[in-house]
């Protein structure tokens, strides 16, 4: 009788666990509390510190990889199959072997949400909500935020440099990167595709400082402008008509995947949705697209992408590393999109551009545009640069799929 | 082999120099890169917009008188309802968002507020209530 309860208590987690899992149950619970208690990007949090808490469950198997066998058609054909695959001829490679591939035991579930990141579904199809739920208007009305949207987009290349410096290999370095561009689904496709074992602190680092854009770009905003500059008005946009906004994504299409292949599926699938929003014609795919598709891709790709942070992978310097040059990242993308703001404005005869516009260039959208009006406005509370920063922060989303087409070009 | 794919392959093989070397380089090009696509977007959109503008501004000219109109039209219109229905109006309106009676509303004065919301704001709102329709 003890002999079975004993057998009971070893197969329990209670007697497995481990004073790493311990720690990233905590770092779990920590994050679901920013979430729902702080209100930090719950939609994202969520479902990743759940993954997080899910995987470091000992005994759990959620990212277990299945049990896969090769077995012979036929019981009476076993040792020639044997001797086949030993030594597999060119004939037998064209005409097969007699063996089945058989699954003995499936692997975990969140494994197999896991393939969506993996094979890079998800982050398009995320890519393709966030499309259909973007208004390109304010850019088109003032195509200058472009230039915004690019200049943040240096973070992700001073980053790659200090990571590359501290040791990380070039595919390792561009995901770190990416960070910087403060765009959750190309960092984890940039992460999947060159470095799939940091997608786990990097997917952590990337969500986190999307949700503290409120706190981490203020005081480099303020340190970069004066009162004056805040307090720039800036002229009302002009009404972009539907006609633009139809042609729009078709052209950036074509321009970018042109010019960058590697982007293509995050710009195609971004644009992509934008046109099913804007033609006007394709309501019923735009709702989805902005709805229950977002919402269930968000779903497997956050549960899964918590689960790849497990203790043995996580709890390691190079998670502290990676959040560091994170912050790093993100800090000078907002700054850079400040000061060439501010460079803009003084060439264009020092009233024409609030510089608060500029950090709005990294993506995190619409955070980041928030930011700016919240700065604005403190300084003058009848100051809306709202649609001003939106501007910028489209082309910030923009920016970051051409930057990471760039990083995987160069080094994929 | 040059130094970015040198670094491509096999880093741990390069000194501090080259690797310094190789990240600027692949720095310079991201960067010139990013800014050349942004470009050609920037340059697209204007082209854009010269061709549908040079094309719709005709047509907006003559349009324009007709809005004026309608815009007076209101306003007279406003200044023709006598106080006393504007006071029953308002006091309605009070009521019903409040869910109580007219009898527990006194009104005292009406004053119009000035319009300060800018153009654009009141724009997105129409907007968004064209969309909820």
């Amino acid at each position: 009788m003890l002999d079975v309860v004993m057998k009971f208590w070893e197969t329990t987690g209670y007697a497995n666990i481990t004073w790493q899992a311990l720690v990233m149950m905590g770092v779990a619970c920590v994050l679901l509390y920013l979430a729902i208690g702080k209100g930090f990007e719950p939609l994202l949090l969520v479902p990743i510190a759940f993954g997080m808490l899910l995987t470091n469950l000992p005994q759990s198997g959620v990212m277990e990889l299945g049990h896969t066998v090769l077995r012979a058609l036929t019981p009476g054909t076993v040792g020639e199959t044997v001797q086949m695959l030993a030594e597999p001829t060119a004939e037998m490679l064209r005409e097969g072997i007699p063996a089945q591939i058989y699954t003995e035991t499936p692997g975990g579930l969140l494994q197999y949400f896991y393939r969506g990141n993996q094979l890079g579904i998800f982050p398009p199809l995320i890519f393709l909500g966030v499309g259909a739920m973007t208004d390109f208007g304010p850019l088109i009305a003032n195509p200058k935020s472009l230039f915004l949207g690019a200049a943040a987009q240096l973070g992700i290349f001073f980053t790659f440099t200090g990571a590359i410096l501290m040791g990380f290999t070039a595919q390792e370095s561009s995901a770190i990167g990416i960070i910087g561009g403060a765009d959750g689904p190309t960092a984890i496709l940039i992460t999947a595709i060159m470095a799939s074992h940091l997608l786990g602190p990097i997917a952590v680092a990337a969500y986190s400082y999307m949700a503290l854009v409120p706190i981490i770009q203020p005081p480099i905003m303020k340190a970069l402008t004066t009162k004056e500059e805040r307090m720039i008005r800036m002229k009302q946009l002009r009404n972009v008509s539907k006609k633009e906004k139809i042609i729009f994504p078709i052209l950036v299409t074509i321009l970018v995947s042109l010019l960058l292949p590697a982007a293509t599926p995050l710009i195609g699938m971004l644009m992509f949705g934008n046109l099913l929003k804007e033609s006007l014609v394709t309501d019923r795919l735009s709702k989805t697209a902005q709805n229950e598709l977002i919402n269930i891709v968000t779903i497997l790709l956050g549960l899964s992408v918590g689960a790849s942070a497990r203790a043995e992978e996580f709890l390691q310097i190079t998670t502290i590393q990676i959040i560091v040059l994170g912050m790093v990242a993100f800090a000078v993308g907002s700054a850079t999109g400040v000061i060439l703001a501010k460079f803009m404005n003084k060439l264009m005869g020092g009233n024409a551009i609030n510089p608060l516009i500029g950090s709005a260039g990294v993506s995190a959208v619409p955070m980041a545009a928030r930011v700016s009006q919240t700065m604005g406005q403190k300084e003058d509370p009848t100051n809306f640069l709202l649609m001003h920063a939106m501007g910028p922060n489209v082309a910030g989303v923009i920016g970051s799929a051409v930057a990471a087409g760039v990083l995987l070009s160069l080094f994929n | 082999m040059t130094l970015l794919e040198k670094m491509k392959v096999s880093i741990d093989q390069m000194t501090m120099a080259e690797k310094l070397g190789g990240s600027l380089q692949a720095t310079v090009m991201g960067v010139s890169i990013v800014f050349v696509a942004l470009m050609f977007l920037f340059l697209a959109i204007t082209i854009m917009e010269k061709m549908l503008y040079g094309a719709e501004q005709k047509k907006t000219k003559k349009e324009v008188p007709v809005p004026v109109e309608a815009t007076i039209e209101e306003a007279e219109e406003e200044d023709t309802t006598s106080d006393t229905e504007l006071v029953a109006v308002i006091t309605a309106a009070i009521a019903a968002s409040l869910h109580t009676s007219t009898h527990n509303i006194v009104v005292r004065n009406i004053v119009r507020t000035s319009e300060n919301t800018p153009a654009w704001a009141r724009a997105g709102r129409g907007e968004q209530v064209q969309s909820r329709l």
